[in-house]
């Protein structure tokens, strides 16, 4: 029930997100979720693509730096309070979130929120978010949002 | 005409000093042949007997010893006395973990003071002086060297080591320290932190002895400038004594090698031929008086000149000029050696391919050591934690192997600079 996520390592310079916005751009890839966390010297860019196959084989192949990490993708109402709930539900069964993003569709009533949670609880954490009746994607299923 | 710790030997006749040489160079050769397996197996090798070295011409006959002997002879095979003589022990940083241990018996101690000594009365020192010591102590020679020389002189020494500024300057203004002994990024350092407390007319600082790094025209004048003191150079390295091996005298142009107890060459890196006087080469030193450690042709790595011109200061040892670079990738960053094939090793340690770079500059009169590394998908994480974690377990190592900080930094794959293929593995931006 997890989502893998590709995570890049980018140099903080000028340019570089936009070279790789064209590689993919250029390869017919579409977003679906990015965030990048960044320090002074560089970055780690975090994407959820709808190929993830060719996208693997188009950085690779151009020397990008990456790895692919699970990540549990949770349907949340688009209504306030929704994300609260869910970090009080990990937060109660003791799970930590190493970070979170959000990505929001227009044609739905719903938005999908991403979590990391700390290593070898993903597990755990889509158990106690579907005992609260909350719905995780699987990757297939993201990638066709 | 200035003033000399000992008259007779600092101005002693060429002619005299060569014949002077001689005798302790025949001496040595006898002492060392009989006394160390290492010499007399080189010398046999080479077809040199002790009594073919009849004078210091003869000098050229014997084998280089090269820093890879020294440490195929680690611990004690260069010894040339037995350990019960030696009164102590200094030590190189070490590139693998294996350094060079130079012993020292009391005789030797007191040669290496008297040649400190000697410096420090060149830099205008004498018994009334108060010499501040900020050259770090322990196993490093800096210190030590110093230290000796000024209490022999009976001046009044604070050992200070370096480091912990606020003390330094508490000291220099208290105290009154009229002499500086410590690292020229030091005294450059020391001179912006004086100016930035505006305590310059608490600083009675007439001399700076600087040393243990290559420095600058420019960064001299600097430093006398701020500090308002004359700055001079000074050289050595352990495997010879440590500091003092050469010193500078008022003249400010070039070192005095104390020639009555080292015999100073210069050669030509390739093909280990004696060059003529005022060539550039490698420079070699023999060690005719030392007792414990008598390292006699060694190859010191060094590049730089020798002159007999008369100096105006009346001493007629040879002096050596600045050194004009290194004939291996040694770098010389804050006064410690630093070689390349260190920041392989932790890299490996690490478990990263050692695809890596090394920037070194110099930034307010401070060396700079930036250290570059490739990343690779097993450093990666995905969070900036993660990856930040592994540069600062990189900085700890480094700092461990090499003694000084350095700033790492981890960069794309394949941006660090190739020419023809090979990665430019070091920058070396400082201007000397």
């Amino acid at each position: 029930m997890f989502v893998k996520q590709i995570s890049i390592f980018m140099e903080n310079k000028p340019g570089r997100l936009a070279d790789l916005s064209e590689l993919l751009a250029d390869n017919g890839i579409d977003l679906r979720a990015i965030s990048i966390a960044d320090t002074k010297e560089f970055g780690i860019v975090r994407l959820i693509v709808n190929d993830l196959d060719k996208a693997v084989k188009v950085l690779e192949e151009d020397g990008w730096v990456f790895k692919l990490t699970p990540v549990v993708a949770v349907i949340i109402p688009d209504e306030s309070g929704r994300m609260a709930d869910v970090l009080r539900v990990l937060t109660d069964k003791g799970i930590a979130v190493e970070y979170i993003y959000a990505v929001i569709s227009h044609n739905s009533q719903n938005c999908c929120i991403i979590v990391r949670v700390v290593d070898k609880m993903g597990e755990a954490a889509v158990e106690a978010l579907e005992a609260k009746g909350y719905k995780c994607l699987d990757h297939d299923a993201l990638q066709s949002m | 005409m200035g003033n000399y710790y000992q008259k007779d030997i600092e101005t002693m006749p060429v002619e005299e000093i060569k014949k002077l040489q001689g005798e302790k160079l025949k001496k040595q050769v006898r002492n060392v042949y009989e006394n160390v397996a290492f010499y007399r197996k080189r010398m046999d090798e080479a077809g040199v007997k002790p009594e073919d070295i009849n004078g210091i011409e003869d000098l050229h006959k014997l084998p280089f010893v090269t820093k890879a002997d020294l440490r195929d002879e680690y611990p004690y095979g260069m010894l040339a006395r037995p350990m019960s003589d030696c009164v102590r022990i200094h030590s190189t940083s070490g590139t693998t973990g294996k350094r060079v241990i130079a012993y020292y018996t009391q005789h030797d101690i007191d040669l290496w003071d008297d040649c400190c000594a000697r410096a420090l009365v060149a830099a205008g020192g004498s018994k009334d002086d108060v010499v501040q010591i900020s050259y770090g102590f322990g196993l490093f020679t800096g210190g030590a060297g110093l230290n000796g020389g000024s209490h022999k002189l009976g001046s009044l020494t604070l050992p200070m080591s370096s480091g912990n500024t606020e003390r330094q300057l508490q000291f220099m203004c208290d105290l009154g320290s009229t002499i500086l002994c410590c690292t020229p990024s030091y005294a450059a350092y020391l001179a912006e932190s004086i100016n930035e407390r505006g305590i310059k007319d608490q600083i009675k600082l007439k001399a700076g002895i600087f040393g243990a790094e290559a420095w600058s025209e420019e960064m001299r004048k600097s430093i006398e400038t701020n500090l308002g003191l004359k700055a001079y150079d000074i050289y050595g390295l352990t495997e010879i004594s440590g500091p003092g091996v050469s010193f500078e005298c008022e003249a400010q142009d070039g070192m005095h090698v104390n020639e009555d107890h080292f015999v100073a060459e210069i050669i030509d890196p390739e093909t280990g031929e004696v060059l003529p006087e005022g060539s550039v080469g490698e420079l070699v030193f023999s060690c005719i008086d030392k007792e414990a450690f008598p390292l006699l042709r060694y190859r010191t790595r060094d590049l730089c000149r020798l002159t007999r011109e008369q100096c105006s200061c009346g001493r007629t040892f040879i002096k050596m000029s600045r050194l004009m670079g290194r004939t291996d990738d040694m770098l010389i960053i804050r006064g410690v050696n630093v070689f390349p094939s260190q920041i392989e090793t932790v890299l490996i340690n690490n478990g990263y391919p050692a695809n890596y770079q090394i920037i070194v500059d110099r930034v307010n009169n401070s060396d700079t050591l930036d250290v570059n590394v490739e990343i690779t998908p097993e450093m990666l994480s995905d969070t900036t934690m993660g990856i930040s974690e592994r540069e600062k377990k990189l900085v700890a190592d480094l700092k461990a192997m090499l003694g000084i900080k350095a700033a790492v930094h981890i960069v794309e794959p394949k941006s660090i600079a190739r020419s023809e293929g090979k990665a430019v593995r070091i920058i070396d931006n400082r201007k000397i």
